[in-house]
């Protein structure tokens, strides 16, 4: 039975079997002598994921994989447990949300969610119901009698979420969902993408823009030439890689006062004076690092009024993962 | 006295009832300018009319000094324009393509040649540049769209969404050329984009439009308003500081492990530290907050009406659950 | 301190938009309890190269309309033989090239009997004026087959590819106006199967005269045909071009405009001539633009008339044709947009 989405709160895991929501092991892909992906192996259990990568990096060929449009040419795939190559009951707990621009334009938004809904099983009468569920989740309940040809690019974007929504999915592929869309759209669309993943439900997302991927998760793939970078939380990420120090640039009035403070310390690798209000530093042990500074500057007596991590972001830790190469 | 690159009086532009551009005073300066605005706006109408390819129903507008109505074809001399969608034949190479484009300007064959090459160059596309569109990654493509805009080194260049498709290395060099254009090149730019993050990068300035008004315009800087807030990322005891810093008489507003907090008085920011230094929390992040362009866009559309849904919203049963996005509530 | 507020919110001057930002969090950002995890693999680093930009700017003049106008017609004119501008592809070309031998036909036959010393090969094939009509208007096989179909390859992708890829973006963010894009994709067009027809005649003829070897009282006598029958070539050249460029601007592919194009010509033919042979009335032979130009043809050059209606019918249906044609294509020039919305 179709569990009921609009709960209060979230947090609760739908319950699913042992198997994680997408498993890949080993897995090769080729087309000829062009390397789709290059033994990657992923376990993924819900909650929300970016996958990142250049063009090329292999994102379409692992989408194309869990789709089950193509299949690997080495390693095993695993949804909930289930070869999608084989067999297509994994196809009724997933839902797709691809990067194509066509869409059914002569139908209204109801009719083209009902419809799908139809497709996986649905009667007619729960059909519409559960695409007034989607639909309203998504916010289009205002346009759903109108004709998609219509709809703006933000509009088209929710219609499309909804649609792979109306089975209630436990796992939900997202291919650039916010390409084209202005920043309302976007907003909303990025709020139903984290509530899906506190609901539970697995929801992977690619998109170009890494601000956007940090805005929605700290769950991340890095992809590059077909193999896999990284995966994990992002900051554990940065953390982990060793041979680039942390960066902690405190701002401040009297810098040489704190690093007087600092210098002495064991964790510090480096102090540098970037200007006459801030002093950087470089650490190889970033939480140790984090847990001393505010006693610290509260020692000091320096007022300080701006600390940040330059380099702990995403774009730092691709350019850090991918540095030169194109 | 600044010189208006773009300048509309009253423009307005009527598809029978529908109304695209409604009585529009745009002044826009030398300089990088992002036009911004939700879609179906009126930007592209925008563009075309000042292009001189659609004639507005009234109004007047002038572009470098022509006027729109009757000099449209010396305003298009001197403008470059990088429309959204692709605009080049994808069977001839880019070279030709791109001399193609530069001879429809009026320029001699041989110069055009020339420009074509040096312009591939700048835009990077120098190794590729005898290679056909077709082949062509997104991102190469958008520089050669690129250049097929300025090949003539026009004074004003109007791009629509240029970084569209573009992954992060091909969107920073898009959106670094294009910068180097207006400060290296002392050109004007009109960067029409949905990407907020793209726009303050490179624009000073922007115009707002929504459904065919013009609703904002000026300097970036002088439309946000100042929050006078600190933002706190608090790592190992989120909970305890927000705790620690209401008992000393902090305003804090807090999601996760991101906290908001009112700038009273200079003092606050020791106030946080010792605060952490109470709890034993780590400060990863603490800085004023500034909103950002695109918080300046939600709190315009939600000024003129249009809500952000919360999560909260979009979980309701009912349709209709409509509450006005009020920031200050504490999400769970 | 005031500074100069340059904002304006809703047409009010100096008002500058303000309000609490929005606050969101990142999907697994917690409360920094939790353990974090995270695998990275081994990376290698490849050195990069240097590239250095460097804005140039350009000084130079731009020519005048007609250069502007010109570069089109170059690029549409060249690409039958040369790579770089319009690509016509092979089959077109080949075509073309086959056309042109079947155009030479009478030539090269005449010629052949000139050879061979027949004579009688050579007044078959000779100028006169009967050959000089057939030259352009005969209907097997040069009007049945080549002309049509070498029109519909050529108006084919003229409009469409233009619209499909998206490079109409190109020529109108340009100084180019309508009418003259218009107009140089039409001359253009004119141009190639006006060699076809009309320019292989005067090779027919100049060939002949040559073989011949006859007095300038021969020229004399047989120029003014020689005229006509360019003339009515014109008509034709113009007559197709005008028909199929509308057709272009009509539709969105390639396939549409030729196939449409060929089904007009034949098909308007084919059912006057079978409305012609059951019924024996000829008028319907005015909804056919080849025997609508025949027909001009024919009394211009004083042949006997296949039709029993007069030449004149003829005359008044081809400028229709030709107006509605243009109507519908500089109608449809003048609404196609800048870039696909």
């Amino acid at each position: 039975m179709i569990p009921d989405m609009s709960q209060q709160g979230g947090g609760e895991p739908i319950a699913q079997a042992d198997s994680p929501a997408i498993l890949l092991d080993h897995v090769s892909k080729w087309y000829g002598q062009v390397v789709g992906l290059n033994d990657v192996s992923i376990a993924i259990s819900g909650g929300v994921t970016g996958v990142l990568g250049m063009n090329g990096a292999g994102k379409s060929t692992l989408f194309k994989l869990l789709c089950g449009r193509i299949k690997p040419n080495q390693g095993t795939l695993r949804l909930f447990g289930i070869n999608p190559w084989q067999s297509t009951s994994p196809f009724s707990k997933i839902g797709y949300v691809s990067e194509s621009e066509r869409l059914h334009d002569w139908m209204t938004g109801l009719e083209f969610v009902s419809t799908f809904a139809r497709l996986h099983g649905l009667s007619r009468e729960e059909a519409v119901k559960q695409s007034e569920r989607v639909i309203d989740f998504v916010g289009l309940t205002d346009v759903m009698n109108k004709r998609i040809g219509k709809y703006s690019k933000g509009m088209r974007q929710r219609i499309k979420i909804a649609h792979a929504l109306v089975n209630d999915p436990e796992l939900i592929i997202l291919d650039e969902p916010l390409q084209g869309c202005d920043p309302l759209a976007r907003t909303t669309i990025m709020n139903v993408i984290r509530e899906l993943g506190a609901q539970g439900r697995t929801v992977l997302v690619s998109s170009h823009i890494l601000q956007e991927i940090e805005r929605i998760t700290e769950q991340i793939v890095i992809l590059h030439r077909g193999r896999l970078l990284a995966l994990g939380n992002l900051h554990a990420i940065r953390s982990m890689l060793d041979e680039h120090p942390h960066s902690i640039r405190l701002t401040c009035d009297n810098p040489r006062g704190i690093a007087h403070a600092l210098v002495e310390n064991d964790l510090v690798d480096g102090l540098v004076f970037e200007s006459d209000e801030s002093l950087v530093i470089s650490t190889h042990h970033l939480g140790d690092m984090h847990a001393q500074l505010p006693a610290v500057i509260h020692e000091s007596g320096v007022r300080v009024t701006g600390i940040d991590n330059p380099d702990d972001n995403l774009e730092s830790i691709l350019q850090y993962l991918t540095r030169g190469d194109s | 006295m600044v010189e208006n690159v773009i300048q509309t009086n009253s423009l307005t532009k009527a598809y029978g009832p529908h109304i695209a551009l409604d009585s529009m005073n745009l002044k826009v300066q030398h300089g990088a300018t992002g036009l911004l605005g939700p879609n179906g706006a009126g930007k592209s109408t925008l563009i075309k009319t000042l292009l001189g390819l659609i004639t507005a129903t009234d109004g007047e507008g002038e572009v470098l000094g022509f006027n729109i109505r009757t000099e449209g074809e010396e305003i298009r001399k001197r403008i470059g324009y990088m429309p959204e969608y692709d605009c080049l034949d994808p069977r001839l190479s880019a070279v030709d393509q791109i001399k193609y484009s530069g001879e429809l300007l009026g320029m001699n064959p041989n110069v055009a040649t020339q420009r074509a090459h040096e312009v591939l160059e700048y835009v990077g596309l120098r190794d590729q540049r005898y290679r056909e569109i077709g082949t062509f990654s997104t991102g190469m493509a958008q520089a050669a769209k690129l250049a097929t805009s300025i090949i003539h080194d026009p004074q004003l260049l109007i791009a629509d969404e240029p970084t569209n498709g573009l992954d992060t290395q091909a969107r920073d060099f898009m959106l670094g050329t294009v910068t180097q254009i207006v400060q290296e090149g002392g050109r004007s730019m009109l960067m029409a984009s949905h990407l907020m993050d793209d726009v303050e990068k490179v624009c000073a300035r922007i115009v707002m439009l929504h459904k065919g008004k013009l609703i904002a315009q000026g300097r970036i800087e002088d439309l946000k308003g100042i929050d006078q807030e600190i933002e706190v990322h608090a790592w190992g005891g989120a909970t305890k500081l927000e705790q620690e810093l209401n008992n000393s008489g902090l305003k804090v507003r807090r999601t996760g492990r991101v906290l908001r907090i009112i700038k009273d008085d200079d003092d606050a920011y020791s106030t946080i530290v010792e605060a952490a230094t109470k709890t034993g929390c780590q400060i990863r992040r603490m800085h004023d907050h500034e909103p950002s362009l695109e918080d300046l866009f939600l709190v315009i559309m939600e000024r003129l009406g249009y809500e952000v849904k919360s999560s909260e919203d979009l979980l309701a049963t009912g349709p209709s659950a409509r509450k006005v996005d009020a920031p200050e509530e504490l999400k769970g | 301190m005031t500074e100069d507020v340059d904002a304006e919110f809703l047409g009010q001057e100096g008002l500058a938009v303000t309000g609490k930002a929005r606050m969101e969090a990142a999907y697994g950002s917690g409360d920094g309890d939790e353990e974090l995890t995270a695998q990275v693999a081994q990376t290698s680093v490849v050195g990069g190269t240097i590239f250095e930009q460097k804005y140039r700017p350009w000084r130079g003049e731009l020519n005048p309309r007609w250069m502007r106008n010109w570069s089109i017609l170059r690029h549409h004119l060249l690409g039958i033989v040369k790579k770089g501008h319009k690509p016509w592809g092979w089959p077109m070309r080949m075509a073309l090239l086959s056309c042109f031998f079947v155009a030479m036909g009478d030539l090269s036959l005449a010629f052949l009997g000139t050879v061979i010393g027949d004579s009688d090969i050579y007044r078959l094939f000779g100028v006169s004026r009967g050959n000089l009509y057939g030259h352009v208007l005969g209907f097997f096989p040069r009007n049945a087959i080549c002309f049509p179909v070498i029109t519909a390859l050529l108006i084919g992708g003229m409009i469409s590819d233009d619209r499909r890829h998206g490079t109409s973006a190109v020529y109108f963010s340009r100084p180019i106006n309508r009418r003259d894009y218009t107009a140089m994709k039409f001359i253009s067009i004119a141009v190639i199967l006006g060699l076809l027809i009309v320019g292989t005649l005067v090779l027919y003829y100049v060939g002949d005269i040559l073989m011949r070897g006859e007095g300038w009282a021969w020229l004399i006598d047989t120029f003014p045909a020689f005229l006509l029958a360019a003339l009515a070539g014109t008509i034709l050249v113009f007559t197709y071009t005008s028909i199929g460029l509308a057709l272009s601007s009509v539709s969105q592919g390639r396939f549409f405009p030729a196939v449409a194009f060929m089904a007009i010509i034949l098909g308007s033919k084919l059912l006057a001539f079978l409305v012609w042979q059951l019924f024996e009335r000829s008028v319907i032979y005015l909804i056919s633009p080849y025997d609508v130009v025949a027909h001009i043809g024919q009394s211009l050059l004083g042949l006997s008339s296949d039709y029993s209606h007069p030449w004149t019918w003829s005359l008044v249906s081809m400028l229709l044709m030709n107006a509605t044609a243009l109507y519908v294509l500089t109608s449809r020039i003048a609404s196609m947009e800048v870039s696909r919305e």
